[in-house]
């Protein structure tokens, strides 16, 4: 398997951690991840808000831009802007003809965009992702954050269920966690105001995180930069304004393959993330001593 | 000593919530007669059933009672089992125990006192009745419709269809109804006119169907199976027979200006007219109220100029009496008056008008030939508001949803954009009420493709200023109060019964709700009888209801009349009136007082001191008898008993609850 | 009191914006399921059902002073679960296309100044450049020392850069940029 790679602005910032961890996932899984030479920003979420024009010009220069015949790109809005990018342009001739003048050379369309999630749980079989697991999550209890770009529309991100996603549940049941059942899978965090509105994000991402302590996880799973930066660096802040004790950690979907891939947590950032995940890391080692023990015996 | 089974009901948690099961059948199986009882969680089911049957057959009874709910719902069951068990099915009966005691108590000491003296009292009763058997009457095979509108129309073809001769009533001149004067209907929007006329002619043509138009029914006595029916034929004055429809008369008729009632006073008639030009019968009628000659006994222009000397003024109205053994009431309805609303100036202002006016402006065959016109001034309207719930569902006027003008005003506004293209739409309403096949998707188009304006909320007033009706409304969705400068107001009005059908109901004994309409059955499952045997109901006047439904309803009244004349017997309920004749003494009070006629004079002869000695006696006849008790109560000689209410039950009965009264003083 | 003339749809506006949409207005039928699981609707003048129905109302300039479409976080919760299939979110989008041309911050001015910076810097690094973003916010927002606290913890953890990224083609962005300014239907940078 052989994709396109755009990693989006946060990839490279906030986010390098996913960006660590997510490569070193396609690297134990065969999946060939190429650079695309010359990639720009996709605009989200201001370029869609405020120029329409810019914001399908913006994701078609990467779309065109791409060597491979499919992309796969692990941030949220980014894979949102670019299916949106990509099927109103096949459908709307006169846009794309505007896109184009914009681009200055053809779109390039007929370029599948992939999120990486998809990638990994639908195209890769659940038994060679087993086989290549080293170690297990240890029965951890997790919650799986879909966010709200990831399956919405239905017509454009049309990978999972729009309201009950599972893709994501399904990687970690594999990986040995304790997928629990919640209800904020697919609500916004807010992300378009991180730096605008921050009551906003407080209000909505404390619903989230106020959510995922209720359901009693130790870790809340993600596959959006922006989510996660939204969860992870203003949870502090967050938890104390609504007087809630404890902290979970948002850590990537792919941290947590690569941790039982055999990865080390330096190569998958999880010192990156701001909130501690040693308690984390703690009772994922502690069960799987557990699970192990009675083989010993 | 009679053998009584006492076979006592849980109903679920209905009954057994509130009285003790246990403590019932002990009392009951100490009761004199008693020889069983038991309890069961539902004695109506399949097991309960059997239950009764068994014990029937171990416990050789003679007699049964049950106690469970009213007899009005389970008796014919419970009547069924006990002949199945070979007992006469007039000696069970029923202890109701659960709408008269568990469903009004909450004590259960209480009510389970209250619910051993009902049984008590049915076991009293019960060991005193006497076998009896239902009686026979022949059925007389002919239909009555009455009411010519779309739903009398289908309720007579297809019965009609079935072999059964049917008489269709229509007061109007003309069948048709409603339905002959509305232009395309919804949601498919065929024309009216186009998909009833064939049936108006299928009915004329029928040789099964005989129409009587510009009549009325009168009088109705008899019962299910054998109506007799007086309807009066009211003076249409010119000779049926010899009249062909030529119009020369109604075309002379030189008093032109009568507001027509078929076109709702939109288009104007003659004093000789037919109603419509696709009139069936096409024979036109004088209206006396208006003609010239009748008021001032000049003029005679129509019997002038008619070729055919078909014009009469002498004609009477005339009776004729018909025997008939089943009815179909199919009445329809009449909008509300909306000019006793203040709120729309008391009908002053001549653009504001109803929903069957606009029908009447915007069909092709109407007074206006399809053009939909200001009333004031003639002028095309471009601004349109359609006001739904006008009465409708108002405490202050009719608590009840109409039903059919969320459609129709849809209906409307997507005609009104059909024949002016530049013309907007405004409807008010409070819901759109869409439950029908295609009725959603209807309103939709209207709403989406037509660009009609729905505004959520209730106008408040209107009022005409500079040449336009100002209405002024509620948008409840924005929150704002919004007005529109119309140029024409078009008001759904609330559907009311027909009028005269309070008359009607009363001449066919049958009730109405407390709206007027005819009440129904059961409102789920016998949705089209009426509680009188061989009566149903088509159509509005049970409910408003819009075409489709009607038909369906006229269908299935059809078939239930259908099925009551397939057979040749009617089977009665032997509850009637018996007199005992050597006690006569031939004083006729019975037959004075008996609203159905049972009671007839007759003879008898029998031998006192060894001579024959004929004396004068009343004789009730079975078949005639409705058992309503009148002559009991009122012979002076107690000489009439009525079979199944026999004084020997009732008193044995009564007797049954005192020993409760007896019982309560031995024990101070 | 709203006073309905004849035709309320002939606003320019929401006719551009129809034909935008690829259905006309009344297709919502305000039910409000939109509104229902907005999650930034508690912030909003006006939840997003009372923004459609301002606007089947032919109240445009209603709308545009509202500071409802500023708020919506393009979450598509609302289109996704539209039971008419109204582009919820794309009305939402076109209104502030117009808002930001026409410079109508509504009472929110900081979205406002947050999206013009955002794209300045894209259009500056050809990618985004957080540093400069945060400084750059804040000095046109007036809020100096806004989320200052967490950059020294990031820049530690190595989350932020102090220079900006290198590799995006910056040729191509400016050209979308420039095109997109001045030949865009609506809408500017």
């Amino acid at each position: 398997m052989k994709f396109s790679y755009y990693p989006g602005c946060t990839l490279h910032s906030t986010a390098v951690e996913y960006d660590l961890s997510a490569r070193a996932v396609c690297k134990t899984l065969g999946i060939e991840l190429v650079d695309i030479p010359g990639w720009a920003c996709c605009g989200a979420t201001s370029a869609h808000s405020v120029n329409e024009l810019l914001a399908y010009a913006l994701p078609a220069h990467t779309i065109t831009s791409a060597t491979e015949s499919a992309i796969a790109a692990p941030c949220a809005a980014c894979y949102n802007r670019l299916r949106y990018t990509d099927v109103n342009l096949r459908e709307d001739a006169h846009l794309r003809a505007e896109v184009e003048k914009a681009l200055g050379r053809p779109y390039r369309a007929g370029v599948a965009v992939r999120h990486l999630l998809d990638i990994i749980a639908n195209d890769v079989p659940a038994d060679e992702i087993q086989a290549k697991l080293a170690g297990t999550l240890g029965g951890v209890k997790v919650v799986c954050y879909y966010g709200c770009l990831l399956t919405r529309p239905r017509d454009v991100a049309a990978f999972d269920d729009m309201e009950e996603p599972r893709a994501m549940d399904r990687l970690m049941e594999l990986c040995g966690a304790e997928v629990l059942d919640w209800p904020r899978r697919v609500v916004c965090c807010g992300a378009a105001f991180s730096l605008s509105r921050t009551d906003v994000v407080y209000h909505m991402t404390g619903k989230i995180l106020a959510s995922a302590l209720k359901a009693g996880a130790d870790a809340v799973v993600v596959a959006c930069p922006m989510c996660q930066s939204n969860l992870d660096l203003r949870q502090p802040a967050i938890l104390k304004k609504l007087d809630l004790e404890g902290r979970i950690p948002a850590v990537y979907f792919t941290q947590l393959l690569g941790l039982c891939m055999g990865h080390s947590r330096n190569e998958l950032g999880f010192g990156k993330i701001m909130v501690d995940t040693s308690p984390l890391i703690q009772k994922i080692n502690s069960g799987r001593a557990e699970t192990a023990a009675p083989a010993e015996g | 000593m009679a053998r009584v089974g006492v076979f006592i009901c849980w109903c679920g948690a209905n009954i057994a919530s509130t009285v003790d099961m246990e403590k019932v059948t002990e009392a009951a199986a100490k009761l004199p007669h008693v020889v069983y009882a038991t309890n069961y969680k539902y004695m109506c089911s399949d097991p309960g059933q059997k239950t009764i049957l068994d014990a029937a057959l171990e416990h050789k009874l003679d007699g049964i009672v049950v106690a469970a709910c009213s007899p009005r719902m389970h008796e014919p069951t419970f009547r069924a089992v006990a002949a199945e068990a070979g007992i006469n099915p007039y000696r069970m009966q029923m202890a109701n125990i659960r709408e008269q005691c568990s469903w009004v108590h909450g004590d259960v000491d209480e009510a389970t006192a209250k619910a051993v003296d009902a049984v008590r009292m049915m076991v009293a009763r019960v060991a005193q009745s006497l076998a009896l058997e239902p009686i026979k009457v022949p059925v007389t095979k002919r239909a009555l419709v009455i009411g010519g509108g779309i739903a009398g129309i289908q309720a007579a073809l297809d019965v009609a269809d079935g072999g059964v001769e049917t008489i269709l009533v229509e007061r109007t001149p003309s069948i048709g109804g409603k339905m002959a004067g509305l232009d395309e209907t919804f949601p498919t929007l065929d024309c009216s006119q186009c998909i009833l006329t064939p049936k108006m002619v299928d009915a004329s043509r029928s040789e099964l169907i005989k129409l009587y138009t510009y009549c009325e029914v009168e009088k109705v006595d008899g019962a299910v199976g054998n109506f007799k029916v007086t309807i009066r034929k009211k003076a249409k004055y010119v000779n049926t027979e010899l009249c062909n429809g030529c119009g020369d008369c109604w075309h002379k008729c030189p008093y032109k200006k009568i507001p027509s009632e078929f076109d709702f006073g939109v288009g104007n008639r003659t004093a000789i007219y037919v109603p419509f030009p696709q009139a069936v019968p096409n024979i036109p009628v004088i209206d006396r109220e208006t003609c010239v000659f009748f008021k001032t006994g000049k003029c005679r222009a129509c019997e002038k100029f008619c070729l055919r000397g078909a014009i009469d003024f002498e004609q009477e109205d005339e009776f004729e009496e018909v025997e008939v053994g089943a009815i179909i009431v199919a009445t329809g309805y009449d909008l509300l008056d909306h000019t006793q609303m203040g709120e729309f100036r008391y009908g002053a202002i001549p653009d504001v008008i109803t929903g069957l006016q606009f029908e009447r402006m915007s069909s092709a065959s109407g007074p206006t030939e399809g053009k939909i016109l200001r009333p004031s001034n003639g002028e095309e309207p471009k601004v349109v508001v359609f006001v739904h719930c006008v009465g409708s569902r108002d405490e202050n006027y009719k608590e009840y949803c109409s039903k059919i003008c969320c459609m129709y005003s849809a209906k409307h506004a997507v005609i009104l954009k059909h024949r002016i293209h530049d013309a907007q739409a405004y409807l008010f309403y409070i819901d759109v009420r869409a439950g029908g096949k295609g009725y959603e998707e209807f309103w939709k188009r209207a709403c989406v493709e037509e660009g009609a304006e729905y505004l959520r909320g209730r106008v408040s007033r209107v009022y005409d200023e500079g040449g336009k009706v100002i209405v002024e409304g509620q948008d409840t969705l924005s929150g704002e109060q919004v007005e529109v400068a119309a140029d024409l107001v078009v008001l759904a009005t609330a559907v009311v019964p027909a009028k005269g059908s309070e008359e009607l109901a009363r001449i066919l004994g049958i009730s109405t709700d407390k709206d007027g309409f005819f009440n129904e059955a059961h409102p789920k499952l016998r949705p089209v009888d009426t509680a009188t045997g061989g009566i149903f109901l088509a159509g509005c006047c049970q409910a408003p209801k819009d075409i489709p439904e009607s038909v369906a309803q006229g269908s299935a009244a059809a078939s239930k009349t259908l099925g009551l004349l397939s057979k040749e017997d009617i089977t009665r309920e032997p509850t009637v009136a018996v007199v005992d004749p050597l006690i006569c003494t031939g004083c006729w009070n019975c037959v004075n007082v008996c609203p159905f006629g049972a009671p007839e004079k007759s003879e008898i002869t029998i031998t006192v001191d060894g001579k024959k000695v004929t004396r004068a006696v009343s004789n009730i006849n079975e078949a005639k008898c409705e058992g309503c008790g009148l002559c009991v109560a009122t012979c002076p000689g107690n000489c009439i008993d009525q079979r199944g209410f026999s004084d020997d039950q009732v008193y044995a009965e009564i007797g049954g609850y005192l020993e409760r009264v007896r019982a309560a003083k031995n024990s101070d | 009191m709203i006073r309905l003339n004849r035709t309320p749809k002939s606003s320019a506006a929401i006719a551009r914006m129809e034909e935008h949409l690829g259905h006309p207005l009344s297709q919502c039928y305000q039910c409000g399921k939109c509104s229902a699981g907005c999650p930034a609707a508690y912030t909003m003048d006006e939840p997003p059902n009372r923004v459609i129905r301002f606007l089947q109302l032919g109240l445009y300039d209603r709308v545009l002073e509202q500071n409802s479409y500023w708020v919506c976080s393009s979450c598509e919760t609302c289109t996704a679960r539209c039971p008419r299939n109204v582009e919820v979110k794309e009305i939402m989008e076109l209104l502030r296309h117009d808002a930001y041309r026409r410079g109508l911050t509504s009472g929110e001015r900081a979205v406002f100044v947050f999206h013009k910076t955002f794209l300045k810097t894209v259009k500056w690094f050809g990618r985004l450049y957080e540093p400069g973003l945060i400084m750059l916010n804040n000095l046109l927002s007036g809020h100096f020392f806004k989320d200052f606290a967490a950059v020294p913890g990031m820049l530690l953890k190595g989350k932020l850069k102090l220079f900006p990224g290198r590799g995006a083609d910056n040729a191509a962005v400016r050209r979308i940029f420039k095109y997109s300014r001045e030949e865009a239907p609506r809408g500017e940078v």
